[in-house]
C-alpha cells in the first residue's frame, strides 16, 4: 500500500468514524436511542470479536507450530488487534445504556438477580475483557518480537518458538474461551434473560474466531497476501492456506449451529424453543437468519470446496466478504430481536453507526497493516507501530508521527523505555478507569435524584477486609511496575561503555552544540552522525551552565552539568534523520537550541568521517580574485569571525561552532535554521534578531559583503 | 440551645466584617487576618491566570511573535512562583486555615494572634516587592526552580533574580511563622474533648501540612541564603570552577520541593474530606486510616526530592532507591481516593457546587498521580522530564487538586465566611467550565509531552506536530478563564443580593456550623465541649455510636461553663515589623542606608511587641488560651517547634559544608582550624549552659537577685565565646581566608558565622530579660520567660557542639 493510498484510507477511515460517532450522538439525543444501543452493542460484538479472534488465530498458529505463511501471516492476524484496547474502553460505554440493553435493569429478574446485576456484570465482563486485552497485547508484542519473527520465518522443523509465546498462546485460547463464554451470556443471552443455553458460547465465540479468518482471507486477497521469506507472492500457497482455514472453521460455526439447535428442537420446551422460533422460523426475523446461514457456511462451503477456488484472490476475497457481512448479520439476529422482536429496525441510524465501527477498526488496524510483509524483523518498526496505536488512541487521528515523539524509538535504550512505558500506561489507564467507575458508579446509584434528600443513610461500617484490599492492591500493581523499573534503569544506564563504542563528546553552549569525535579527530556542531548498529557513548559537558541532552528517538535525556561528565550510551538501530533539543531551561534562547542527529548506515558514516577529517575547502583562485569566495575568504581572514571560530588551516578559535565544513550541516544557528544562502546572510546581518541573546554579535556587514561570505561559507563542504 | 440564641444577637453587635479601615490594619482577629489572605491571594490569581494566558497566547501557533524570549521568561516564572507561592499557598493555609482551623477545633483565635498578623503583613509586603520587580528590570526570569548557575550575577546579571531571592525569603519566613503558630494552635487550642482521633480530617491535614512547613522550608532558606551570598557578596556556592557544584542548589530545592507538593495537596485533600461527608450525609469512611495516611505521605514526602533529578545523572542505584520510594506514596494516596469512594457510597448525595468541585478532585488528581507514577519510572521519566507531560501531570495535581479543593472549599465555607450563599446555577456553571476548560488545557499537554515539545520555550517549529494541541490548549484556557469570570460574578453577586445562609446551611457536621454565620469576633459564645467526631452532627442527630466515643452517656457536645471571654487586643506592630523587613529587602537592592533604616524599624518593633501589654505579654497568651490541651503553654510549644525548625536548618547548612569541603580546590582548607584555641570557647559556651540552668532555677524559687545574676553571667560568657569567634575570623582573615578565598571558607564562615548570628540572638535575649528583671518584671510567677530563653540557648549550645565535632575535631576525617 503506497503512502498516498494509505493517507486515503485514513482520511476516509477517520470520516467514517466520526460520522459514526455523529450519528450515535444524534441518535442518542433524537428519540433513537433504543436502536442506537443495539446497533452500537451488535458492532462492538462483531468488530471485537474479528479484533480478538484475529489474535486467537495467531496463537493457535504458534500452538500448531505453524510456519507456512512465514512471520507475515502472524502479522495479517495480529493486525486487529490494534482495536482491542478501542473496543475495551467502547465496552464501558455499555454502562450509559445499560436500561435500554438489559431488561433485567429495570425488571429485575428475582431468581437470577445473583447473577444478572450491573455492577457484578460489569465487573465480571470488564475484569475478563481487561485480562485477556492485556494478555492479547503482551502476546502481539512478544509475537512482533525478532526472535519470533526468527523463528517463524526458520525452515527447521524441530526448534519450538519462543518460550514466552509457548507459555502465552495457550493462555490466551483458554482466557478467551472463557471470557468470549461470558460475553455471549452476558451481552447476548441476557437480553433475553430466561433463555437458557450453556453451548451458546462456544458457538459465540466460535464465530468471532471464524470472522477474524475471513477478514484475514479478505485482506490476503486485496494485497496483503503473506509470503514467508524467500517465496514469490505468486507462487505462495499462503492463500490456499488461508482458505483451508475459512473453509474448516465456516464447517465448525455451522457444526456448532446445528448442535445447538438439534437439542432444542429435540426437547420442545417452550422456554428454549422461543430464542430459535422467534429468529429462525418467524417473520420477519427468519428471513435475515437464513440469509446469514447461506453466507457463513452454504457458500463458503460451496465455493471453496476446490482448491482452485482458494488459491484465487477474487473467489476467496469475495466468500469472506460475504461471509464477514453474514457473520454481521448473525450478530444482528442474535441481539436484535430480544429487543425489539416484532420489526427489523434498520435505517440510517445502524447504516452510520456499522460505518463508525468500521472506521475505527479501520483506523486501529491500519498501523499493523503495514508490517505484513515490511520490516521484515525490525523489531523497532512493530513497536513504532504499536506505540502509534496508543499514541493514536490517546492522541485522536495522527498518522504520520511527529518528528520528536517519545514513541517512535529507534534506539535499544528507547526501545527498553517504550517496553516500559507501554506497560506502565496499561498498569495506569486500569486504575483509572477503576476510580471512574467507581466514582460514577456512586454518583449515579446515590445521588439525592435517586434517594429522598433528607434522609440519612447509616454509616458504612468499617471492613478490615476492604481496606486491606486497596492498601494491598495497588501495593501490588506498584511492585508490577517497580520491578522493570529497576531492571530497565540499571540496563539503560551501563556502568560503561561497551568496549567497541564509538565516543561522541558534546560540550554544550548557551545555545548551541559542540560536537567532537576524539578517536576520529572531528570536530562539527549541532549536527551529529551516528553509524546504525555500533554501540555509542555521548559524553556530555557544558561550557557554561546547564543544559540537558534529548533525542526522543534514541532515548531519554541527561542533563549537562558543569563540572560533571554525564554519558548516555545506546545502540542506535534505524538509520534516519532525528531531532533533538536542549530539554533544561537555559535562558533567553532555551527554545532555540536544538541540533539532530542522523543515523547512517556504516558505509555512509565512513564517507562521512572521512570527508570531516579532509581539509577544509580553499578558493581555487589566487588571493587577488574578485570572485565571491574568494573575497569571502580574505574577509573572513580579516574580519571578526576568525576571533571566535575555527576553520582548519585559517583561524583557530573555539568561542564558536568550528566552520570547517560549514556547507556540509543542513542547519545553521544551533539547529533553528535551514542551512541555505538566505537564512545565513540574515543571520550574517544580525544572529540576535533570529536567536535573541545570540553570543555572535551584529558585525555591521555591508551586502556585498555578506553574499561574500555566504558564498566563501556555501564554499565549505 | 439558649446558648445559641444568645449567640446570635451577640454575632449581630460583632460581626467580625464590620469596622473601620484602621481596625482592619491593626486586626489580630483570625477571621479577619483570613479574609485579607484570601482578598490578597484572589488579586495574585487572576494576575496569575492573566501570566498564563499570555503564555498561552503566545503559544498557539508555531513561531508567534507575541511576545519576545525576554518577556516570554518573565512570564512563566512570575506564572510558577506567583501560583506557588502568592496563591495556593495563601488560600490554603491562610485563607481557609486560618479561617476555619480555630473554629474547627472549638478554639477562639489561634495561638499567637500577633504573629498571625506579622505573617500576613509579611506575606503581604513580599508579594508587592516580588511583583514590584516589574518596574524596574523586568521580573525574575530563570523560572519558579531557579536552577543554578543560572541565576549567578555572570548569567543573570541583571536585579530580576535579585527581588526573586530575596521576595522568597520574605515570603518563607512568613509561611514559617504560620506553621509554627498553626501547629501550636492545632496541639494547644483543641477543645475539650476534641482528642486527635476527634479532630476534623481538615485539622489533620493541616497538622501534617505546618509540620512540613517547619521542616522543609529551612532547606529552601539555606538554598536563598547561598544563593544570595553569591550573589550580593561574590561567593561560588553554586559554581563548579571553584569545586562546588550547581546540583546542591537542586538538592536543596527539592529538599524543600517535594514537600512542598503535599504543602499545597494536602490541605485539598483536607477540604475534600470535610465536604464528601456533609454532601453525602455520611461520616467519613476509615477515618483513622485517612488520618495515618496523611502522616504516612507528609513522611515518605522527604525521601523523594531525587525523582526530580532523574536526569542529572545520580547513577543507576540512587535513580532506583528514588524511584521506589516516590512509588510508596501512591499507596496512601491510593487510600485517600478509595476512602473518599467509600464515603459516598450508600450515601445521600446532594450534588452541590461544593460537592462537585471535590468529585472533580478525586477524579483530576487521580489523573495526576497516576501521571506521576510514570514519572516515579526512571527510563519513562527520561523521557517525560522537562517536556509538556510534566505540565499537564503538574497541572493535574495543582490545579485539578488543589485549585479543585480550593473552590470546592469556598463554596462550602462562603456561606460561614461571609453570612450569605453564593449562586448554585452560576457556581455549576463556573463548574463545568472549569472541566472543560481545565482538561481542554491541560490534557493535550499530555501527547504535547509525547510529541516531544519541551518545556519553557517561547516557540517552537511548524511541522513538528504539536500545532492542534497547543492551539486547543490555548483556547481551552480562555474557557478556563471564564470560569474565573463567572467566579467573580458570583462573589460580587452574594456580596450585592444577599441571600442569608443562616448558621448551617447544608446540615453539616463540624463545629464551625454550630456558631452563627457570620461568626462573633469571639467564634463562640462557650468554648464546646466534644464527645465525639463530628461533635456538631451528634449534637443535632443523637448520640454517636458507641465504638465512637467511649464516654456515650454525655451529650455529644455542650458548651463549658461560661467565662469572660477575652478578645486579643489590636496591634499595629506586625505592620511595622514587616515594613521594616521590607525596607530591608529594598535597601538590599537599592542602598545600604534603607537596609539600616529598615533593620531599625524592625528592631524597635520587636521592642515594642514586647513591651505592648503591661504584663510583659503575659495577657495576650493565657487570655486567648482558654483551653490548653497538652497543660503547657503555648510559647512552650512554640520555641520546640522553632527548634525542630531551626535544626533543619543548621542541618542543610553543616551537610552543604560536609560536602563541600573535600572539594576545596585552592586555599587553606579545614587544616587551618585551631582546635585548642575552639576548645577553650567551646569550653566557655558549655559553661554559660550551666549558668542558664541555674538562672532559670533561681527564677523558678523567686530568687530574683541571683535570677539577675546567673542571667548577666550566661550573657556574659556567650559575648565572650562570641569575641572568640570574632578574634578567630580575623585571625583566619589575616592568613588569607577571606569570604570568597576558596569554597572551604565560603562554607565555614556560612556555617559558623550563622551559629554567631544565634548566638548573638540569645545574648540580646538574655540582656532583654535581665533588663526586665532590674524593672520588677520576672517574678517567680513568670519564670517561663526564663525557661523559653533557656530552651534556646541550650539548643544554640547543641548546635554548636554539633558543629566543633564535625568542622574541628574531625576536620582531617574523609567523608565526615
Amino acid at each position: 500500500m503506497t503512502r498516498s493510498s494509505r493517507r486515503i484510507a485514513t482520511g476516509g477511515f477517520v470520516v467514517l468514524a466520526i460520522t459514526g460517532v455523529a450519528a450515535f450522538s444524534v441518535a442518542l439525543t433524537r428519540g433513537a436511542s433504543l436502536r442506537a444501543w443495539e446497533a452500537f452493542l451488535v458492532n462492538l460484538l462483531f468488530w471485537l470479536g474479528v479484533a480478538q479472534g484475529g489474535v486467537v488465530v495467531s496463537a493457535s498458529l504458534y500452538l500448531t507450530q505453524a510456519r507456512w505463511g512465514g512471520a507475515s501471516v502472524y502479522r495479517l492476524a495480529e493486525s486487529f488487534a490494534g482495536f482491542l484496547p478501542l473496543g475495551f474502553l467502547l465496552f464501558w460505554l455499555l454502562l450509559a445504556g445499560q436500561q435500554l440493553i438489559f431488561p433485567w435493569v429495570l425488571h429485575p429478574l428475582p431468581q437470577k438477580v445473583a447473577w444478572l446485576n450491573v455492577p457484578f456484570l460489569f465487573g465480571r465482563d470488564g475484569g475478563g475483557l481487561l485480562l485477556l486485552t492485556a494478555l492479547s497485547v503482551w502476546f502481539v508484542y512478544a509475537s512482533r518480537r525478532a526472535d519470533a519473527v526468527e523463528w517463524a520465518e526458520s525452515a527447521a522443523d524441530i526448534e519450538l518458538p519462543p518460550a514466552t509465546l509457548r507459555r502465552l498462546a495457550p493462555a490466551v485460547i483458554i482466557i478467551y474461551a472463557i471470557v468470549y463464554s461470558l460475553i455471549a451470556f452476558d451481552l447476548v443471552m441476557s437480553l433475553s434473560p430466561i433463555w437458557y443455553s450453556t453451548l451458546f458460547g462456544a458457538y459465540f465465540f466460535a464465530g468471532a474466531y471464524w470472522s477474524a479468518l475471513a477478514a484475514m482471507g479478505v485482506l490476503a486477497s486485496v494485497g496483503w497476501r503473506p509470503v514467508p521469506r524467500g517465496e514469490s507472492a505468486e507462487h505462495s500457497a499462503s492463500l490456499h492456506d488461508i482458505g483451508k482455514l475459512v473453509f474448516a472453521f465456516s464447517i465448525f460455526w455451522a457444526y456448532l449451529l446445528w448442535s445447538q439447535y438439534l437439542p432444542i428442537w429435540y426437547a420442545d420446551i417452550p422456554e428454549e424453543t422461543f430464542f430459535l422460533v422467534r429468529r429462525i422460523h418467524a417473520l420477519p426475523w427468519g428471513v435475515l437468519a437464513w440469509i446469514a446461514l447461506l453466507l457463513i457456511w452454504l457458500i463458503p462451503f460451496i465455493a471453496l470446496l476446490g482448491k482452485r477456488a482458494k488459491r484465487t484472490p477474487r473467489i476467496l476475497g469475495a466468500v469472506c466478504a460475504l461471509g464477514l457481512i453474514g457473520m454481521w448479520i448473525e450478530r444482528y439476529v442474535l441481539v436484535v430481536p430480544s429487543l425489539s422482536p416484532t420489526i427489523i429496525p434498520f435505517g440510517w441510524v445502524e447504516v452510520l453507526i456499522s460505518a463508525g465501527f468500521f472506521g475505527l477498526f479501520g483506523l486501529c488496524t491500519l498501523p499493523g497493516l503495514r508490517l505484513v510483509n515490511g520490516n521484515r524483523g525490525g523489531s523497532s518498526a512493530m513497536k513504532q507501530s504499536f506505540g502509534l496505536i496508543l499514541l493514536w488512541l490517546l492522541a485522536g487521528c495522527s498518522t504520520a508521527p511527529p518528528p520528536m515523539t517519545t514513541f517512535a524509538p529507534k534506539s535499544d535504550f528507547a526501545e527498553w523505555t517504550q517496553t516500559l512505558y507501554l506497560q506502565v500506561i496499561g498498569w495506569t489507564t486500569l486504575i483509572l478507569v477503576l476510580v471512574t467507575v467507581l466514582t460514577l458508579l456512586a454518583i449515579f446509584r446515590y445521588s439525592t435524584r435517586v434517594r429522598a434528600p433528607h434522609e440519612t443513610p447509616p454509616a458504612s461500617p468499617e471492613s478490615l477486609g476492604l481496606e486491606v484490599a486497596w492498601t494491598v492492591g495497588p501495593a501490588l500493581v506498584l511492585l508490577a511496575i517497580a520491578i522493570p523499573t529497576v531492571r530497565t534503569t540499571f540496563r539503560t544506564q551501563p556502568a560503561v561503555a561497551p568496549a567497541n563504542a564509538l565516543i561522541v563528546n558534546v560540550l554544550a553552549h548557551q545555545w548551541w552544540w559542540q560536537i567532537e569525535y576524539p578517536d576520529l579527530e572531528i570536530r562539527t556542531a549541532n549536527e551529529i552522525h551516528l553509524p546504525a548498529g555500533q554501540p555509542v557513548q555521548i559524553q556530555l559537558q557544558s561550557a557554561d551552565i546547564i543544559h540537558s541532552f534529548w533525542v526522543p528517538a534514541l532515548g531519554g535525556k541527561r542533563d549537562v552539568i558543569p563540572g560533571h561528565i554525564n554519558t548516555v550510551t545506546f545502540i542506535p538501530r534505524v538509520p534516519g534523520v532525528y531531532l533533538g533539543q536542549c530539554a533544561e531551561f537555559c535562558g533567553l534562547s532555551h527554545a532555540n537550541m536544538r541540533f539532530r542527529v542522523f543515523v547512517d548506515t556504516p558505509a555512509e558514516f565512513d564517507t562521512w568521517s572521512t570527508h570531516q577529517t579532509a581539509p577544509a575547502a580553499v578558493p581555487g583562485r589566487p588571493a587577488e580574485a574578485t570572485d565571491p569566495v574568494s573575497a569571502g575568504a580574505r574577509l573572513y581572514a580579516m574580519s571578526a569571525c576568525v576571533t571566535c571560530h575555527t576553520i582548519n588551516g585559517v583561524s583557530t578559535q573555539k568561542v564558536g561552532p568550528d566552520l570547517t565544513h560549514f556547507a556540509g550541516r543542513t542547519t545553521l544557528a544551533g539547529g533553528i535554521l535551514d542551512n541555505t544562502p538566505n537564512n545565513l546572510a540574515g543571520w550574517l546581518r544580525d544572529p540576535g534578531a533570529l536567536k535573541p541573546g545570540a553570543q555572535m554579535p551584529k558585525l555591521g556587514l555591508s551586502p556585498e559583503e555578506v553574499s561574500q561570505l555566504v558564498a566563501y561559507l556555501g564554499s565549505l563542504k | 440551645m439558649q446558648a445559641a440564641v444568645r449567640i446570635e444577637e451577640m454575632a449581630e453587635e460583632s460581626n467580625y466584617l464590620h469596622g473601620s479601615l484602621w481596625s482592619w490594619i491593626a486586626t489580630v482577629d483570625h477571621k479577619r487576618i483570613a479574609v485579607m489572605y484570601g482578598v490578597t491571594a484572589l488579586a495574585f490569581f487572576l494576575i496569575g491566570g492573566i501570566e498564563a494566558l499570555l503564555i498561552r497566547v503566545q503559544l498557539a501557533y508555531p513561531d508567534n511573535t507575541f511576545l519576545t524570549a525576554g518577556v516570554y521568561n518573565q512570564l512563566f516564572t512570575m506564572h510558577g512562583t506567583t501560583m506557588i507561592f502568592l496563591v495556593v499557598m495563601p488560600l490554603e493555609v491562610g485563607f481557609f486555615s486560618n479561617f476555619v482551623l480555630p473554629l474547627h477545633i472549638g478554639a477562639r483565635d489561634v495561638a499567637f494572634p500577633r504573629l498571625n498578623a506579622l505573617s500576613y503583613w509579611l506575606f503581604l509586603f513580599g508579594a508587592v516587592f516580588l511583583h514590584a520587580s516589574c518596574f524596574f528590570n523586568g521580573a525574575p526570569n530563570a523560572g519558579w526552580f531557579a536552577y543554578a548557575n543560572l541565576t549567578e550575577r555572570y548569567f543573570s546579571p541583571g536585579t530580576n533574580m535579585d527581588f526573586w531571592v530575596l521576595g522568597l525569603l520574605v515570603l518563607g519566613v512568613s509561611t514559617m511563622l504560620t506553621g509554627l503558630n498553626f501547629l501550636v494552635t492545632i496541639v494547644n487550642m483543641r477543645a475539650p474533648g476534641m482528642t486527635y482521633m476527634r479532630m476534623p480530617m481538615f485539622v489533620w491535614t493541616m497538622l501534617v501540612t505546618v509540620v512540613l512547613i517547619l521542616l522543609a522550608f529551612p532547606a529552601l532558606t539555606v538554598a536563598l541564603i547561598l544563593l544570595l551570598m553569591d550573589r550580593f557578596y561574590g561567593t561560588h556556592f553554586y559554581v563548579a570552577t571553584t569545586g562546588a557544584t550547581p546540583l546542591l542548589w537542586q538538592h536543596l530545592f527539592w529538599l524543600f520541593g517535594h514537600p512542598e507538593v503535599y504543602i499545597m495537596a494536602l490541605p485539598a485533600f483536607g477540604i475534600v474530606s470535610e465536604v464528601v461527608p456533609v454532601f453525602s450525609r455520611k461520616p467519613l469512611y476509615g477515618y483513622p486510616m485517612m488520618a495515618y495516611s496523611t502522616a504516612l505521605i507528609g513522611f515518605l514526602s522527604y525521601g523523594v526530592w531525587g525523582h526530580h533529578m532523574f536526569a542529572v545523572g545520580m547513577g543507576p542505584a540512587a535513580d532506583s532507591a528514588f524511584a521506589v520510594t516516590s512509588m510508596l506514596i501512591a499507596i496512601p494516596t491510593g487510600i485517600k481516593i478509595f476512602t473518599w469512594i467509600a464515603t459516598m457510597w450508600g450515601g445521600a448525595l446532594s450534588l452541590t457546587t461544593a460537592f462537585l468541585f471535590s468529585i472533580g478532585l478525586i477524579f483530576e488528581f487521580t489523573i495526576g498521580g497516576l501521571s506521576g507514577i510514570m514519572h516515579a519510572a526512571v527510563p519513562i521519566d527520561l523521557q517525560q522530564t522537562d517536556s509538556y507531560f510534566v505540565v499537564a501531570h503538574l497541572h493535574y495535581v495543582l490545579f485539578g487538586g488543589s485549585a479543585f479543593g480550593i473552590f470546592s472549599g469556598l463554596y462550602y465555607w462562603w456561606p460561614k465566611i461571609t453570612g450569605n450563599m453564593l449562586n448554585e446555577r452560576l457556581g455549576k456553571l463556573h463548574f463545568w467550565l472549569t472541566i472543560i476548560g481545565f482538561n481542554g488545557t491541560f490534557f493535550p499537554m499530555h501527547f504535547l509531552g509525547a510529541e516531544g515539545m519541551p518545556r519553557r520555550i517561547y516557540r517552537y517549529a511548524p511541522g513538528m506536530g504539536w500545532d492542534t494541541w497547543n492551539l486547543i490548549a490555548t483556547v481551552s484556557a480562555f474557557i478556563l478563564g471564564l470560569s474565573v469570570a463567572i467566579l467573580l460574578i458570583n462573589i460580587l453577586m452574594s456580596l450585592r443580593r444577599r441571600v442569608t445562609a443562616g448558621a448551617d446551611p447544608w446540615d453539616a457536621r463540624t463545629l464551625e456550623w454550630w456558631t452563627p454565620s457570620p461568626p462573633p469576633a469571639c467564634n463562640f459564645a462557650r468554648i464546646p465541649v466534644v464527645r465525639a467526631r463530628d461533635p456538631f452532627w451528634a449534637l443535632k442527630y443523637g448520640r454517636p455510636r458507641p465504638s465512637m466515643a467511649p464516654d456515650a452517656d454525655r451529650p455529644a457536645l455542650e458548651a463549658s461553663t461560661p467565662e469572660a471571654i477575652h478578645v486579643p487586643g489590636p496591634s499595629i506592630f506586625p505592620l511595622m515589623l514587616a515594613a521594616g523587613v521590607l525596607l530591608t529587602a529594598v535597601g538590599a537592592i537599592t542602598r545600604v542606608e534603607v537596609a539600616v533604616i529598615g533593620a531599625i524599624v524592625v528592631l524597635l518593633s520587636i521592642i515594642g511587641m514586647s513591651f505592648e501589654y503591661s504584663n510583659f505579654g503575659e495577657a495576650e497568651h493565657t487570655g486567648v488560651a482558654g483551653v490548653l490541651s497538652t497543660g503547657l503553654d503555648n510559647r512552650k510549644i512554640g520555641i520546640w517547634a522553632f527548634i525542630g525548625s531551626e535544626s533543619i536548618f543548621f542541618a542543610s547548612l553543616l551537610s552543604t559544608y560536609l560536602i563541600y569541603k573535600e572539594h576545596n580546590v585552592a586555599g587553606p582548607g579545614a587544616e587551618i582550624l585551631e582546635v585548642p584555641l575552639t576548645s577553650v570557647s567551646t569550653f566557655v559556651l558549655l559553661m554559660s549552659s550551666l549558668l542558664m540552668v541555674l538562672a532559670l532555677a533561681a527564677t523558678q524559687r523567686g530568687d530574683v537577685r541571683w535570677s539577675r545574676r546567673w542571667l548577666l553571667g550566661t550573657a556574659g560568657l556567650g559575648v565572650i565565646f562570641l569575641l572568640g569567634q570574632v578574634y578567630e575570623f580575623t585571625h583566619f582573615y589575616h592568613q588569607g581566608l577571606a569570604l570568597q578565598t576558596n569554597l572551604f571558607s565560603q562554607t565555614f564562615y556560612t556555617l559558623v558565622g550563622f551559629h554567631g548570628v544565634h548566638v548573638t540572638v540569645g545574648v540580646l535575649w538574655l540582656v532583654t530579660l535581665a533588663i526586665a528583671s532590674l524593672a520588677g518584671q520576672l517574678p517567680q510567677k513568670r519564670s517561663l520567660s526564663v525557661e523559653l530563653c533557656g530552651l534556646y540557648w541550650h539548643f544554640v549550645d547543641i548546635v554548636w557542639i554539633v558543629i566543633f565535632t564535625l568542622v574541628y575535631l574531625l576536620q582531617g576525617v574523609k567523608g565526615a
